[in-house]
């Protein structure tokens, strides 16, 4: 989320009904807290911030039906961190947001927390003529070196695909990374891994895992000239599921899903462009 | 803007989205009786293609195939100004999910080549007793060169693309350089080269008591040293292979002679080749000419030295003076 953050983020003006009173009675949960607390090992100087927790929990309800729950916690390390520390998420004009929060805990300790109704909504990428694409974002208060951001979220959204992804590497070093599946019971999952060697899900519920990963550097942009881009060198986890019914359906085809084929064989079709 | 969703909504709507355009031309294509299909592949200025990474997230982007004589012709009529024969870098030389007659198989796209992406540069100068250069310069973009600054351009006016031009090849010459976009390139036509020429006038040579210094190679003067770097964590990406071709035809100021002119070079590698020549085309008129052709994409951490030595050894060439001296008939008269 953060890395997302970092590449699209235009920033919205502070909302001016944010007042002190606002932060009157600021209640940091527990999982911000113990992130907070997270003591930080050595990074290259050039840091401008860490992510201490960056977890997504998938609960799939139907085919391309999922709810998305995020939580994450982000620590400002440099002046030129403070561009990312404020919280902004992206979805489809047919998905919709069910809750967003988010707070930040100063380098001197002064609390602050952010409301759905802090957050203001529009188009999430400027450049495009067109996009069905929204953004809800905010402005975190007190953001300098030292300043720990924290941002959860859950939105109900839709993908014309079974496939649910991992990005558990970003530009800035990332303390602990999770991601948690949930299927509908009798549903299965695939995994697939861009690099690296994959990692051992842990079963945490009848038809729940969970992936976790502690400890992984980041990816600084434009640290060499000329590098290649961001997503050609970022290790990350694809998730494919389907019902059991359909099994022996998907993967048929050098594993892509049943929709993918579907997809492919309906784009030069008049009728279904 | 309304949805299109079927190939007759892109007609009726005379609009669509990149996809929805090649999609279009597919069924175009099909209708023509020409065999047709897509290929789905990512977006190399954001990603590339792990075909083990069974994950549709990787793919941005469709690209037409049409069978012509028995071969597929990849072609991109989505992206704006794209010519014939030509797909947008960002779609190129890479693999993606191909529809077949039954489904979809793994494919590529054809990988570019210098041929496609080509800059041609070409001035005829006059130089004065104060070093200062007059004269003509045309720039000629051709391919992926062409294409990228019709779709810079077609983000303007008229006057924001001649600025665009002028601003351009300012950056290239000498500071405070004069530089006046003379007549109209066809910004509309994707498969003609785009060609512009000035007038231009800048500082040039350096006056050393009797003797002017300067770097024939004027479309490499403010050029700075590629990699300075000797160490490299990540592979070098070029976006796509392309190919500089520079002409300079100088005449001397009157009462001067060439007194000494750079060396001719050549230097080849796997990926590159550099050719610089330099004669005196007449008593009073000196010419150079400078090749360059980058045929790699991608220049891994271990050839790194390897390559930084090519593009040293290309920089220091191209910094090579010429030395104009006092006449000796003039000399002597003096």
């Amino acid at each position: 989320m953060w890395r997302a953050l970092s590449k699209c983020l235009l920033l919205a003006t502070f909302c001016s009904g944010l007042t002190n009173s606002s932060y009157a009675r600021v209640n940091i949960p527990d999982w911000v807290r113990e992130a907070a607390a997270t003591k930080l090992g050595q990074f290259p100087p050039e840091t401008n911030a860490v992510i201490l927790l960056d977890q997504t929990d998938y609960t799939v309800t139907a085919p391309g039906e999922f709810v998305e729950h995020s939580r994450s916690v982000l620590k400002i390390l440099r002046p030129d961190g403070r561009r990312y520390g404020n919280p902004a998420v992206s979805f489809r004009k047919s998905e919709k947001v069910q809750s967003l929060h988010a707070w930040s805990i100063d380098s001197t300790g002064n609390e602050y927390e952010l409301k759905d109704k802090d957050f203001i909504e529009k188009g999430a990428w400027g450049y495009f003529l067109y996009s069905d694409f929204m953004q809800r974002s905010a402005q975190a208060p007190g953001l300098d070196p030292g300043t720990v951001v924290a941002f959860a979220f859950e939105i109900k959204r839709h993908e014309w695909i079974n496939e649910l992804g991992w990005l558990f590497q970003s530009e800035f070093p990332v303390v602990q990374s999770v991601l948690s599946v949930e299927l509908p019971a009798g549903w299965e999952y695939r995994d697939s891994w861009s690099v690296g060697s994959p990692v051992k899900p842990t079963q945490t519920g009848p038809n729940r895992w969970e992936w976790r990963l502690r400890n992984v550097p980041g990816i600084a942009e434009e640290r060499e000239p000329m590098m290649p881009p961001f997503f050609a060198l970022a290790e990350r986890m694809s998730v494919a599921y389907f019902a059991l019914r359909h099994q022996g359906a998907h993967f048929r085809l050098l594993g892509a899903s049943r929709q993918l084929v579907r997809r492919l064989g309906r784009l030069t079709n008049c009728e279904q462009l | 803007l309304r949805e299109n969703k079927g190939s007759d909504d892109v007609l009726e709507h005379r609009s669509g989205s990149h996809d929805d355009l090649n999609r279009f031309f597919v069924s175009m294509a099909r209708a023509a009786g020409i065999p047709a299909s897509m290929i789905w592949v990512p977006d190399r200025s954001r990603d590339i293609f792990i075909k083990p990474f069974l994950s549709t997230r990787q793919l941005d982007a469709e690209i037409a195939i049409v069978q012509l004589d028995g071969k597929d012709v990849f072609l991109d009529p989505g992206s704006k100004f794209c010519p014939y024969g030509i797909v947008d870098w960002r779609y190129s030389g890479i693999s993606g999910l191909r529809q077949n007659a039954k489904a979809a198989e793994f494919g590529d796209t054809p990988f570019p080549t210098y041929k496609q992406s080509v800059v041609t540069r070409m001035a005829v100068l006059s130089l004065d007793q104060n070093g200062a250069a007059h004269g003509t310069i045309g720039l000629f973009f051709k391919g992926l060169e062409a294409m990228q600054k019709r779709r810079e351009g077609g983000k303007t006016d008229a006057e924001g693309r001649k600025k665009m031009l002028e601003d351009g090849l300012r950056e290239i010459l000498p500071g405070n350089s004069d530089v006046s976009l003379t007549g109209q390139p066809d910004w509309d036509n994707a498969e003609a080269p785009l060609v512009a020429q000035f007038k231009v006038s800048f500082p040039f040579a350096v006056v050393s008591g009797k003797r002017l210094l300067l770097q024939q190679h004027l479309f490499q003067v403010s050029e700075r040293k590629h990699f300075s770097a000797t160490q490299r964590i990540n592979p070098v990406y070029f976006h796509y292979p392309w190919q500089e071709a520079d002409e300079v035809h100088i005449t001397v100021p009157a009462g001067m002679e060439v007194e000494s002119m750079a060396p001719d070079d050549k230097v080849q590698v796997d990926y590159a080749i550099y050719q610089v020549k330099q004669n005196r085309e007449a008593p009073d008129k000196v010419f150079s000419r400078r090749d360059f052709i980058m045929s790699g994409m991608a220049i891994m951490p271990d050839q790194y030295a390897h390559m930084k030595g090519f593009f040293d050894k290309v920089k220091a060439d191209d910094d090579q003076p010429a030395l104009l001296k006092v006449g000796s008939n003039v000399a002597s008269t003096k």
